[in-house]
């Protein structure tokens, strides 16, 4: 049973579980319901109610949503740092934080960060296993968008060479991120110095000739320029000895001033983990995956989201007590017609399917209200979140949501056969004569 | 005709309350199946206690109670759940009925819970039974209809299922002298043309008046 389980694919496993937590709602409701017709009783305790089933609906689909929007959000913030972090398989550095090293790196954060030598960076380059190493330079910003001095085959490499225009050939040419507020054919004048530490331009103008397709990371706003500017501007040798006019690889080792990362491609997936194992080294040079690295993130936050959706769990448990006592008072209410019922003889199950019925409406638009109000959240969310970081993040409903509204509902749908059959004892005449 | 499911039959019963006070004992009661029958008595003498005891629904009783051939002091709930929805019509001294639907609906409340080959005839009868009774409109809930008139929706809902025993509390309580004559003949005429047994707890002279017999409750005894 278990192996025929964990042969499943996963979407198999996702829809087998949904189907498993939505058979007792689907059992209770055809079970108790079968060849009668409760609707119309129904309709009438939902009307006769309607404000406590109101103010019901709105704390089910508050409590949904909250919960929806919590999971959806950490999900999105997963996925869309996991997919901005996707072009960088291997970052090589100065020893020193992963973790800074690659909000440095990835998500361009800027950060004081020791730089690698020409030395070390030729023997990356010319390692037989990478394909392409590029280095990066930081220290520029145009209106807040940072500007990094990189290579031509890195950004071809970061945009699968699908850039609107075209790559930068000179040192007064830039191709800019999808969000950058640029058209081709305009320039820009860099400023030194990033965030609120810019002093002034450089005297300069740089044209803008093509432009990044979305990649859902910071890059999307980041002025890209040829390395050997941006090294130039700041009065550094430009990575070639003077002779030599060309742009991007290959670096002289002499004249290279430094470089705090270099984003490497390996030629394989196994090269990736030689180079990784290769380039790490106590006190010179620090290899590690971005996606590792966040995933060790993830992994450590891990605790903080459990206790997240605890909570969340807890509320949702809160809501679902006190939406049962109230139905409980509410089918107490009821009871004279409840009873009525049972006087002119009409079949237990009957009576116990128009209260778990009305009970049950109110759980389902409870819960798909809360599915738009959990969306809509987790909406808003991923928008400042994305505005902060300049990571998109993925929205919308998975697994684990559809999961968590299936449980809420099958498990209170259950809990709904309580005042169901509490409608049901008790003597009739008792209940008529109320 | 013994067997017929309209002819009551009822010895030694004795209705207690939960506390075991002994609140009605009927030594001996006979009713032929298509009689019209009424009872009387001072207020709190037992009446709607022995009504309801026919109909199955008082707890705690002993002795024999039985139409036809079903017994229902023997029977359990199931069983008189089943007997009050084949054989029996109710009308109700406060009229019961859901707010919240309108005449036609509250008639064929029945419908709801019948196999779905029975409901269309259900709403027939049940309109069928309203007009007779003269409640013609059928718009908006029942809130909106007089004391009199909700007192006739509950009489077509008792009987749109074609009863052969016909239980009413106090029909007429609610109702004027003019209303409570024409909807005491209407009973004894929807009874009397099927043939259905018909029991009437009333204080009113002239509704008892048109029975064909009274039996009179004292003190918690079946005269
Ligand atoms: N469940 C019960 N527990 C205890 N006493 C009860 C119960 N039901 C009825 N009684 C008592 O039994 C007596 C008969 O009640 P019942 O309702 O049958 O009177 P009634 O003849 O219908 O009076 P009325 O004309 O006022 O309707 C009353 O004294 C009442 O208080
Ligand atoms: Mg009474």
């Amino acid at each position: 049973m278990m192996d025929l389980w964990h042969s499943l694919s996963a979407t198999a496993q996702d829809v087998g579980l949904f189907a498993a937590l939505t058979l007792p709602i689907l059992a209770l409701g055809v079970g108790l319901t079968y060849g009668y017709a409760p609707l119309p009783l129904v309709r009438a305790m939902l009307w006769r109610f309607r404000w406590a089933n109101g103010i019901f609906v709105l704390l089910i689909a508050i409590s949904v949503g909250m919960g929806i929007g919590l999971l959806a959000q950490e999900r999105g913030l997963r996925l869309g740092s996991a997919m901005a972090a996707d072009k960088f398989d291997l970052v090589i550095t100065a020893p020193g934080s992963e973790l800074t090293m690659m909000l440095a790196t990835v998500f361009l954060q800027p950060s004081n960060t020791p730089l690698l030598d020409g030395e070390t960076y030729a023997e990356i380059a010319n390692h037989p296993r990478v394909k392409t190493a590029a280095p990066l330079a930081f220290g520029d910003s145009y209106e807040g968008n940072p500007v990094v001095g990189t290579t031509a085959a890195f950004v071809e490499h970061l945009t699968d060479g699908a850039i609107d225009g075209q790559q930068f050939e000179t040192t007064d040419e830039a191709v800019v991120g999808a969000l950058v507020d640029l058209n081709i054919g305009d320039t820009f004048e860099p400023s030194h110095g990033v965030g609120d530490a810019v002093e002034g331009g450089h005297g300069f103008e740089i044209s803008v000739v093509g432009r990044m397709p979305v990649t859902g990371s910071p890059w999307d706003r980041a002025l890209i320029v040829p390395i050997e500017g941006v090294w130039e501007t700041h009065g550094l040798a430009n990575g070639h000895a003077l002779e030599d006019t060309h742009l991007g690889a290959p670096f002289d080792p002499e004249y290279f001033p430094g470089t705090p990362s270099v984003i490497v491609q390996a030629d394989s997936l196994a090269g990736t983990y030689l180079l990784q194992s290769q380039f790490t080294r106590d006190l010179e040079t620090m290899a590690f995956f971005p996606g590792a690295v966040l995933s060790n993130l993830y992994r450590i936050m891990g605790d903080m989201r459990q206790a997240m959706s605890i909570m969340a769990l807890v509320s949702q448990i809160l809501v679902a007590i006190s939406v049962l006592l109230g139905l409980f008072i509410l089918s107490r209410l009821f009871a004279r017609q409840l009873g009525l019922l049972r006087a002119i003889g009409a079949p237990r199950r009957f009576v116990l399917g128009v209260v778990w019925s009305y009970a049950a409406t109110l759980l389902i638009t409870g819960s798909l209200l809360g599915v738009a109000l959990g969306l809509v959240a987790s909406e808003v969310l991923g928008q400042i979140v994305s505005e902060r970081t300049q990571i998109s993040v993925p929205t919308g409903l998975g697994w684990t949501e559809v999961h968590l509204v299936a449980a809420f509902l099958s498990a209170t749908s259950v809990l709904s056969l309580i005042p169901a059959f509490s409608a049901l004892r008790g003597s009739i005449l008792a209940a008529i004569r109320a | 005709m013994a067997d017929a499911i309209g002819a009551l039959f009822v010895r030694d019963l004795k209705v207690s309350s939960n506390r075991g006070r002994i609140l009605l004992s009927a030594p001996k009661l006979d009713i032929a199946a298509g009689a019209a029958v009424g009872i009387k008595g001072p207020s709190g003498a037992g009446k709607s206690t022995l009504l309801f005891a026919l109909a199955g629904l008082q707890q705690n009783c002993t002795g024999a109670i039985k139409w036809g051939s079903v017994d229902l002091t023997a029977a359990n709930q199931t069983a008189k759940a089943k007997f009050r929805r084949d054989h029996l019509g109710i009308v109700f001294q406060d009229f019961l009925l859901f707010d919240e639907l309108g005449p036609l609906e509250n008639g064929a409340i029945q419908s709801l819970f019948r196999p779905k080959t029975a409901r269309a005839g259900l709403r027939t009868a049940a309109s069928a039974t309203l007009k007779q009774l003269g409640v013609s409109r059928d718009t908006g809930d029942v809130t909106t209809y007089s004391g009199g008139e909700r007192q006739r929706i509950s009489v077509a809902r008792a009987l749109a299922h074609d009863p052969a025993i016909l239980l009413a509390d106090e029909p007429t309580a609610n109702l004027d002298r003019d209303a409570a004559d024409a909807l005491a003949t209407d009973l004894v005429s929807q009874a009397k043309g099927k043939g259905r047994t018909l029991i009437v707890v009333s204080h009113d002279q002239s509704v008892l008046d048109q029975m064909d017999r009274v039996i009179t409750v004292k003190d918690g005894v079946v005269a």
